[in-house]
């Protein structure tokens, strides 16, 4: 203000000012509880997160296994031991192969092999999900998967 | 001049105003984006509201009673506010949900297991998405009480309706989405009722789900409907809802005094339409203006406060309003940091869950179908009262709005409201397998 002019005189009661400032407060309370909020889910995002990953594993898994029965025990073998295509129950396979790997070659089939492309995205018959499945139930044989080293031969080497 | 009020506002700045914001508010890009003076006057304020386009959404004065919260609760400001999240959650929803019969349940269970704040957010808009269907009735209960429905508002509470329609529009589709037994089902319920309009009821169950029974046609038309067609609709109706409050008023006139009682408005704009207009034709007064007097600024707000208790809204009302959207979006984070979001098993077409209920919000009608003949209570009645609420301001032209003087309409509302909240009661706490009375102490069957 200009040190010479005068100060206004309120147009306004002080009970409405009084109220504006509780109202104030009371968004301060909010704007922390918002806060608080979202550190609390952040804390428990990390065992919530864990919890829903082993309960998503073990119905894949099962769901998984129905479907490499359906599938793929065709060509791999009832457990995955091996038949016309590689021994996919092999501790070496399991191994070098990542999940990511694993889900590529089923989505998008081997060229130059009898292995057919799945994914729906590449004309075959499975959603990306089922594909998931697969790859979990596969990935759960690995504790207790036999060394196979040439696992890429398939029956010949199992037998 | 307005307008050099407005972009030339160097009148009543805080000249002398030190240090950073002092060059800050002085600098051309703050005066360019804040156009109004910042000087705590009755005219400043004014102009605040007048060259703000979020205030400008506020008539620059309300009632001083629009001020207290038990005028309205908030409940239509509210629902707005839960609108706004249910909008920014769903967006961040749509970046992960693919709506596939293949994919859909994944999505879900991807949220729980790999995405940041994934399932939060999904929780917040699924018990924001409830609230929003509660808060809006309560509105329509509110407004109807407050006979805040009359003249001129008639056109304004179909609009009201409109939108709780929409809004069930909103809740019933998304229900579909996660794709799991809940959603299957309770879908299921629910469209079977348009099964029972009379001659084309099952072409239109068909043109709804796609088909013979829910699937992806289902799903792809209940996605495009959720995140397209009702957005749109709900958000155009919803501007026309709001900025007709802010015409009328923003309050129900009462027999009060000054600007908001009964009939001033119409006076002054009867009165203004008979005045010649002074300035562009001074010979009807007879070719001459005398000047009465010089009347100061101050003492003509003065007399204006006198005659009629209104209150700036800004600040007051604009931070009432921001300080309880604050209080919502904490309310719902809470609850969903609280309440995980509902995920059953993946959808399965061959196995019906005991009891198959649909949304909490159809269950009265669950009900009323449990009681009589499909076409009565599936088609019927809830059309019927549709219609009775759509013609309620036109048929109830009482124009009074305290409860003394409308003792039919209030003790008709109040029967109808009874029943319907008693029905949904029984049918979404009290039914169990085969729709047997179960209390909810017995065995829980609630599920949102």
């Amino acid at each position: 203000m200009p040190r010479d002019a005068p100060t206004p005189p309120p147009f306004e009661s002080e009970a409405l000012d009084r109220s504006l400032d509780r109202y104030l407060a009371w968004g301060l309370v909010f704007m922390v509880a918002l806060i608080a909020g979202f550190v609390a889910y952040r804390v428990r995002e990390p065992g919530l997160r864990h919890e829903a990953l082993r309960a998503q594993t073990t119905s894949y898994r099962a769901v998984g296994r129905r479907l490499y029965a359906a599938s793929c025990a065709e060509c791999h073998g009832k457990r995955a031991e091996g038949g016309s295509g590689p021994t996919l129950n092999a501790k070496e396979f399991l191994k070098i192969t990542t999940d990511a790997q694993m889900q590529l070659l089923i989505s998008g089939g081997v060229s130059g092999s009898d292995m057919p492309a799945w994914s729906l995205d590449y004309g075959g018959t499975m959603t990306d999900e089922q594909v998931r499945q697969l790859v979990t139930y596969l990935r759960s044989l690995e504790p207790q998967a036999p060394s196979v080293p040439d696992w890429r031969k398939g029956k010949t080497a199992a037998g | 001049m307005p307008d050099q009020d407005v972009l030339e506002p160097r009148e009543g700045i805080d000249v002398d105003e030190q240090g950073i914001s002092g060059r800050l508010h002085r600098s051309t890009v703050w005066r360019s984006m804040f156009r109004h003076p910042r000087d705590d006057t009755p005219r400043g304020r004014a102009l605040q509201g007048f060259s703000n386009f979020f205030l400008h959404v506020y008539p620059v004065k309300v009632p001083r009673r629009v001020l207290r919260n038990r005028y309205s609760w908030r409940l239509g400001f509210i629902a707005a506010v839960l609108f706004g999240i249910l909008l920014v959650t769903g967006l961040y929803l749509m970046f992960v949900y693919t709506p596939s019969v293949g994919s859909a349940y994944g999505d879900m269970q991807k949220l729980k297991t790999g995405v940041g704040f994934g399932q939060l957010i999904r929780n917040v808009h699924r018990w924001s998405a409830h609230l929003m269907v509660l808060v809006v009735f309560l509105h329509l209960v509110r407004v109807f009480y407050a006979g805040a429905y009359k003249h001129p508002r008639e056109f304004n509470w179909v609009l009201g309706l409109m939108l709780l329609l929409l809004t069930l529009g909103f809740s019933f589709t998304g229900y579909l989405l996660p794709w799991d037994q809940l959603a299957y089902w309770a879908v299921t319920v629910g469209t079977n009722l348009v099964h029972y309009i009379p001659l084309v009821g099952g072409q239109l169950q068909n043109l709804l789900i796609g088909g013979d029974q829910i699937g992806q046609s289902t799903l792809l038309r209940f996605y495009a409907l959720h995140v397209a067609v009702l957005p749109a609709l709900l958000v155009m109706i919803l501007g026309v809802h709001i900025w007709r409050v802010r015409k009328d008023g923003f309050a129900v006139r009462r027999a009060s005094v000054g600007a908001f009682a009964e009939g001033a408005t119409d006076q002054s704009i009867a009165a203004d339409a008979a005045a010649p207009p002074a300035l562009a034709a001074p010979e009807s007064y007879g070719g001459r203006v005398r000047v009465l007097g010089v009347v100061d600024r101050e003492s003509v707000t003065a007399e204006e406060r006198a005659v009629d208790d209104t209150v700036f809204t800004w600040p007051h009302l604009v931070v009432r309003h921001v300080v309880v959207a604050l209080g919502v979006c904490a309310t719902v984070l809470g609850l969903g940091v609280a309440f995980a979001a509902p995920l059953r098993g993946l959808a399965n077409p061959n196995l019906t869950p005991e009891p198959a209920k649909a949304p909490w919000y159809f269950a009265g009608l669950q009900e009323l179908l449990s009681r009589f003949d499909p076409l009565v209570a599936g088609i019927l009645i809830p059309i019927g009262a549709v219609l009775a609420f759509v013609a309620l301001p036109y048929i109830d032209r009482n124009p009074a709005t305290e409860a003394r003087n409308r003792k039919v309409a209030i003790v008709l509302f109040s029967l109808i409201l009874i029943i319907a909240v008693t029905l949904t009661l029984v049918g979404t706490f009290f039914r169990g397998p085969g729709w047997k009375w179960i209390p909810p102490w017995d065995h829980w069957y609630v599920e949102l």
